[in-house]
């Protein structure tokens, strides 16, 4: 807080409550904070930390929401507004405060061209070009011509922040804007994003729930959660030596190149800890080992009597197309041509790879989702209850209706119910969740629970192979850190051999042995987790490797 | 959606319940029968004792509307769940077994769907014999297709969902998939279009027994008694006028109960 | 979806509006147009006007006003009376067997042509050639013979009392300009010349004619009788009687001839401007009843009904201006000097104890023909009757496609029905042989009593009266038919319009002696 009243944005003791359901929702709780023109001020915090919500009353688009109160004051480049009544936002929203969202496609006319919407901001044609050029869009022309859907979600972003940008605006607030984008974009957008604001000069209001992201673009930080500021203060500080405890724990849980993979990641956190207990292999005074770091997951692998060796998958020369177009010029695409992938007995294996190439696809030729074109597949189903998968959205992959402990039992119908009941609570303790829970439906669950009941339900019955579908990817940090505990400790406690699709190197590095590097339907590499940063040589996983923002 | 219309949401709600109120009890309350005169014929409506008049013959025009009212649900009711439960049980077959079972049931939905109604009443009439049976043969005979191509739209899209194909991983095969993690999704949409179709229903079904298609007479039955009033309209307007009024009342009271079943129901999705 | 089906509410109701207001329309249009033309209305169009094919009622007002025959009944009373057309007299021999005719002299049809003797035998031999519903009316002539211009002889195959009648009948052979009808040969797939343009030698002919919109009619200068008071006379199709109704109200018709039915016409009694009349006809509704039944088969259940019917009540209450009672078996004016009384006394208990017996949970279903408004209004009040009496019973209307297949289904079909039928003309054999045996085309159930074609075969030779007056009594005790009531012709005009008193028809209603209307004053 340099200079505290010169700020683009100056909110202070800004609370604001959704008076919709009784009792209120306190969804901001006495907030201040400024950003300064040409600075970049990062909020953080997961998923109902209320971090959006200011975001979207410094943009004034809460004055028409019934419902809403709010007390406190927001200052935009020197007016004063209320963020629930619309006086005075006229020539302040979209003018002086602009915006990029993580999806643009929402924020886009779907009936206009590029060219259009921005020759209406910018006045001429040459205008627009050169913003299309700022915003590094190959073929400016191209595109001025095209629709928002004819363009890739990348450049959707670019052309949202071209929009944005091209306002001159004071402050600009950008929540999100990368979550949707695959790593490789991520980065470039992250680089745009710092460049023009250093040209424009204007501040910057960086709303994310990614710590990486944060600690990459944002001068200050503020932390937030359940409403409150718990932290702030320089980006370097804020990640080096985090002052309070929540703060600490997020950092910890951010997962980097340098992880320890050999141990428990993050603070100790009590679900995971319960977990262990579970298993009976726990050594004693888990949490204290943990915190040392004296907690190694050897401790928990279990005496195994058969055999090593074999493998319990094995895809030979496997090859895949989709019939894409119309009735008419029906094209092949081909997705993977020639996929060789073999996961020994008890490995994890990573395959990682942007979108669209063909990661998904082979998970789901192993699940029997799909089946190949030609090749071999392979699943050892002697070690255990053929595959099971876990999905990147596992509230899609839980049918709303039924509930877990129904869900569960599914997999069990053979059994009698009172074997059946006792195998679903054993399996919901292992992931560390009440039994109790088993009355309830998906929708009664947070995102960390839900992903914990679908892992449940994989290893319910223990399955020769378990497919992991980005089960991290859309979790708040501090869950994705649970979940990839429990992933690990089943691992070694059951043995189980895991396929783990992402796209995320540093999470592929904490549960694979190895990890298969793909690019356009082809295995480019096969690297050790351990040796990662030095052994990847592929021109695609050294992209991947610079998009871990360190 | 305007607060204002939840209010006419909620209105409708209240005014049907009334209505089935007095379409159940009222004819016990009304001292008349619906198919004996009881007083001079012609009467204007709110005569003595004849709140809505008289018809020619002499019959009270209230109690007929009363228990036409309560025929039309019943007929609509009747149709529109063996319609629901039929295109349900079919389109889900096609649906989710899909491939040539589906083409072939398909097809036939189409046939079906190109049939008139008054056609295929006329047809069932003339194997049947009029009445309500046949136009209840008739309407449903008509009226099962859509529900058969909105279920199996609805499966082909929830097979495809994840839950589905997360539920087949665990193990669940068939009649079990689609009964547990299939249908209950389809009900909703099935419920909402049916409370929607229950208008439609009883208007068809006066309409089928407007043009001679439904009960004989004297049977107190909306369309019949609008049809065969017409001819009085310009001498005793009620005659035709009221039943027609009443049989727009009910579908309109049923559509907007249906809008209001399908913004709750879409407000416990969101 | 909500949008659908509330329109298709919201037409439901405009569509009962609708009807509420259609035809009051055009206000202030020109009230009557005073004494040159008279306006006039056909509810929903009229059958093809050619003398040959006309055999449906309200298009012998186009017919008879171009077309005359050699005999025809007076107009304006209530009793049939042979009257002298184009036969100036005419006499019979004793066996009803040959028939002689003198011709008017000074004739000639609308197209110049002279009429003479040889026009009758062609015109005769046209009704034969042509072969529709009518023809069976020339059907036993033997030959037609032409001694001389000015007289006709005509033998018969077999003796028949009623052949004057017959050729009296309002639907009876027209005599025809033989120039036309061989000129316009009648091809029965082909373009019929007749249906637009008229040969014939009566008051009027036929001017413009737009098929289902209007048909007019325009004096002919060389009529050899009297001018008929309006010269030009004009049908205009309206498709409800509603709007008939409103028209007639605000001055845009200046009469309308039958097709009212009580209501409206009673609404039109109280008009001022407008003056109502009710004619007695022949027109004669009738209940059959099935003898395939499975209820009313057993003739004790069957006489009791009809004993427990008060049909003087249901012909008062369902027919009201447009019908009386009816007293007899044959219809009004028919049979003279002859006993003709139902032989069913009314006795207002019998209905209760059907209820409680042989009726117990059983349905009566009453059928009409839905064209018909005098059967519908009988068969809804016969169906409430019934049903206040404790006997369960229905009314259903058929279309004309439906009805007659509907009756032929024996015990599958109803158990009633009503009939306003009329006899082709004023002969007690055109009524009893059509009606009353199998073989006669409108015995609607094909009731049959033993012995009664014998009788009629007799009667028809010699019309001896009291042989009718045995089929009537008959027929009322058999239970099979009941004549309920006389169908009342009614007829609405502009109080500016005189002669109506004298144009109606004795045997059929909705058809005036068009020739006789004139201005009041003139």
């Amino acid at each position: 807080m340099s200079k505290p009243h010169a700020g683009v944005l100056e909110v202070a003791g800004l609370s604001i409550r959704y008076t919709s359901r009784t009792p209120a929702v306190l969804a901001v709780d006495d907030v201040s904070l400024t950003v300064a023109p040409g600075q970049c001020v990062g909020l953080v915090g997961e998923s109902g930390s209320g971090k959006s919500t200011i975001g979207a009353a410094v943009q004034g688009l809460l004055t028409r929401e019934t419902h809403v109160e709010a007390d406190g004051t927001v200052r935009v480049d020197g007016v004063d507004l209320d963020v629930t009544a619309e006086a005075g936002w006229d020539g302040v929203r979209g003018h002086r405060v602009t915006t990029v969202f993580q999806d643009p496609m929402s924020s886009l006319d779907p009936t206009m061209t590029v060219g259009r919407m921005l020759t209406r901001v910018t006045g001429s044609k040459q205008e627009s070009l050169r913003w299309l050029e700022a915003v590094e869009i190959r073929d400016p022309g191209t595109v001025l011509r095209a629709y928002p859907h004819q363009l890739s979600g990348g450049m959707r972003q670019r052309v949202m922040i071209a929009l944005a940008l091209a306002r001159g605006p004071a402050l600009l607030v950008a929540d999100e804007p990368t979550t949707a984008l695959d790593v490789s974009v991520q980065a470039q957008i992250l680089r745009l994003l710092t460049r023009e604001r250093e040209r424009l000069g204007c501040g910057v209001l960086f709303i994310t729930h990614d710590l990486g992201v944060a600690r990459a673009m944002c001068d200050e930080v503020a932390v937030m959660r359940h409403g409150r500021l718990v932290e702030r203060g320089p980006a370097a500080t804020v990640f080096g030596a985090p002052a309070e405890p929540y703060t600490q724990r997020l950092v910890a849980s951010r997962l980097t190149l340098s992880t320890d993979r050999q141990r428990p990641i993050g603070l100790p956190d009590p679900t995971v800890l319960t977990a262990m207990r579970e298993t009976g292999a726990a050594p004693d005074d888990l949490e204290h080992r943990w915190e040392r770091g004296d907690l190694h997951w050897s401790s928990f692998t279990r005496e195994r009597t058969e055999v090593r060796g074999g493998h319990t998958l094995e895809l030979a020369g496997v090859t895949k197309s989709f019939r894409t177009g119309g009735l008419f010029g029906a094209a092949h695409k081909t997705v993977l041509t020639g996929v060789d992938l073999r996961v020994a007995r008890h490995q994890s294996v990573a395959l990682v790879g942007e979108s669209g190439s063909g990661k998904s696809t082979i998970l789901r030729i192993v699940a029997g989702l799909e089946t190949a074109d030609a090749g071999d597949v392979y699943v050892d189903r002697t070690q255990g209850a053929g595959v099971q998968v876990v999905f990147q959205d596992a509230g899609a992959s839980l049918t709303p209706w039924r509930t877990v402990g129904q869900l569960l039992a599914e997999r069990l119908e053979d059994l009698p119910k009172k074997e059946r009941d006792q195998r679903v609570r054993l399996a919901l303790e292992r992931v560390a969740l009440d039994p109790a829970l088993a009355g309830s439906r998906p929708g009664q669950l947070s995102g960390g629970q839900r992903q914990r009941v679908a892992i449940a339900r994989a290893i319910v019955v223990p399955p020769a192979l378990l497919l992991c579908d980005e089960p991290t990817s859309a979790l708040d940090v501090s869950v994705a850190c649970s979940v990839l505990n429990l992933l690990n400790l089943l691992r070694h406690e059951l043995g189980l051999s895991i396929l783990f699709v992402t796209h995320d190197l540093a999470a592929a590095r904490i549960i694979a042995d190895r990890v298969d590097v793909i690019s356009d339907g082809t295995i480019v590499e096969q690297v050790p987790a351990a040796s990662m940063s030095t052994d990847m040589t592929s021109e695609y996983g050294r992209r991947l490797l610079d998009a871990v923002l360190a | 959606m305007p607060s204002w219309l939840r209010r006419g949401e909620t209105l409708a709600v209240v005014m049907l319940s009334v209505v089935l109120v007095a379409a159940l009890i009222g004819p016990l309350l009304s001292p008349y029968s619906s198919i004996i005169p009881s007083g001079a014929p012609h009467l204007p409506p709110l005569s003595a004792g004849h709140l809505f008049g008289t018809d020619e013959l002499g019959l009270d025009i209230a109690t007929r509307i009363l228990e036409g009212t309560r025929t039309s649900l019943l007929t609509a009711l009747v149709v529109t769940v063996i319609a629901a439960v039929a295109g349900m049980l079919i389109g889900t077959l096609a649906g989710f077994v899909g491939g040539v079972l589906d083409t072939v049931l398909m097809r036939v939905t189409d046939l079906f769907l190109a049939l008139p109604a008054t056609i295929v009443a006329m047809a069932v009439a003339a194997g049947l014999g009029t009445g309500l049976t046949s136009s209840m043969i008739a309407i449903t005979v008509v009226w099962w297709p859509l529900y058969a191509r909105l279920v199996r739209g609805e499966v082909r899209r929830t097979a495809r969902a994840l839950h589905v194909e997360a539920a087949r991983m665990s193990g669940t095969r068939g009649t079990r998939l689609v009964l547990r993690h299939v249908l209950p999704s389809v009900l909703p949409t099935v419920a909402v279009t049916a409370s929607l179709d229950i208008g439609g229903v009883i208007v068809t079904v006066a309409a089928l027994s407007f043009v001679g298609l439904g009960a004989p007479a004297p049977a107190p039955e909306l369309g019949l008694m609008a049809s065969a009033g017409l001819q009085y309209v310009v001498n005793s307007w009620w005659i035709p006028v009221l039943p027609g009024l009443a049989v727009g009342l009910l579908s309109l009271l049923f559509n907007y109960a249906g809008d209001g079943l399908r913004a709750v129901l879409r407000g416990k999705g969101a | 979806m909500l949008r659908k089906t509330a329109s298709a509410a919201l037409l439901t109701i405009s569509l009962t509006l609708l009807a509420a207001c259609s035809g009051g329309g055009t206000p202030g249009t020109s009230a009557a147009a005073g004494d040159d033309l008279l306006k006039l209305a056909f509810l929903g169009g009229v059958k093809t006007p050619d003398p040959d094919t006309a055999y449906d009622g309200p298009e012998l007002n186009l017919v008879n006003s171009a077309y005359e025959g050699l005999v025809t009944y007076k107009s304006g009373q209530d009793k049939a009376e042979l009257t002298a057309a184009l036969a100036t007299t005419w006499s019979a021999d004793p066996t009803n067997t040959v028939f002689t005719f003198d011709l008017r002299e000074g004739v000639t049809f609308h197209d110049g042509t002279p009429f003479t003797a040889a026009a009758v035998e062609k015109s005769f031999q046209r009704r034969t050639d042509v072969g529709e519903g009518p023809a069976y009316m020339v059907g036993d002539v033997k030959s037609v013979a032409t001694p001389s211009d000015k007289q006709v002889v005509i033998t018969l195959d077999a003796p028949n009392s009623a052949f004057l009648d017959l050729l009296a009948s309002p639907f009876g052979p027209k005599i025809v300009s033989p120039a036309a009808i061989e000129a316009h040969p009648y091809s029965a797939d082909g373009e019929n010349w007749f249906a637009s343009n008229d040969a014939g030698t009566g008051p009027y002919r036929y001017g413009t004619f737009t098929p289902d919109t209007s048909y007019q009619l325009t004096a002919y200068d060389g009529y050899w009788g009297a001018k008929p008071g309006y010269p030009t006379v004009e049908f205009s199709v309206v498709s409800s009687l509603s709007t008939i109704q409103l028209q007639l109200e605000n001055g845009e018709l200046d009469g309308l001839a039958g097709y009212s039915d009580s209501t409206t016409f009673t609404a039109l009694q109280a008009k001022e401007k407008l003056k109502t009349y009710q004619f007695s006809s022949m027109q004669t509704p009738t209940m059959f009843l099935n003898p395939k039944s499975a209820t009313l088969a057993d003739q004790a259940t069957r006489l009791d009904l009809l004993a427990g019917v008060d049909f003087t009540d249901l012909a008062t209450k369902a027919l009201g201006a447009v019908g009386k009672p009816a007293t007899g078996v044959f219809p009004a004016n028919l049979l003279t000097g002859a006993d003709d009384q139902q032989k069913i006394t009314h006795d207002g208990t019998k209905l209760a104890s059907l209820a409680a017996g042989s009726l117990k949970s059983k349905t009566i279903k009453i059928a009409y023909g839905a064209t018909s408004a005098d059967a519908k209004n009988l068969s809804d009040n016969l169906a409430a009757v019934l049903n206040a009496a404790g006997i369960t019973a229905q009314s259903t209307g058929y279309a004309l496609g439906t009805y007659f297949p509907e009756l032929e289904k024996g015990a599958a079909g109803p158990d009633i029905t009503f009939f306003a039928g009329f006899p082709d003309t004023a002969h007690p054999d055109a009524w009893a042989t059509v009606f009353y045996t199998p073989k006669g085309g409108l015995d609607l159930f094909g009731a049959e009593v033993p012995g009664l074609s014998d009788t009629l075969g007799k009667a028809r030779e010699t019309g001896d009266q009291q042989l009718y007056a045995q089929v009537a009594s008959q027929v009322s005790e058999s239970g099979w038919w009941y004549t309920v009531a006389t169908s009342l012709g009614t007829a609405v005009f502009a109080d500016d319009v005189a002669g109506v008193e004298q144009s109606y028809h004795p045997v059929i209603t909705g058809v005036l002696n068009l020739a006789v209307l004139h201005p009041a004053g003139a």
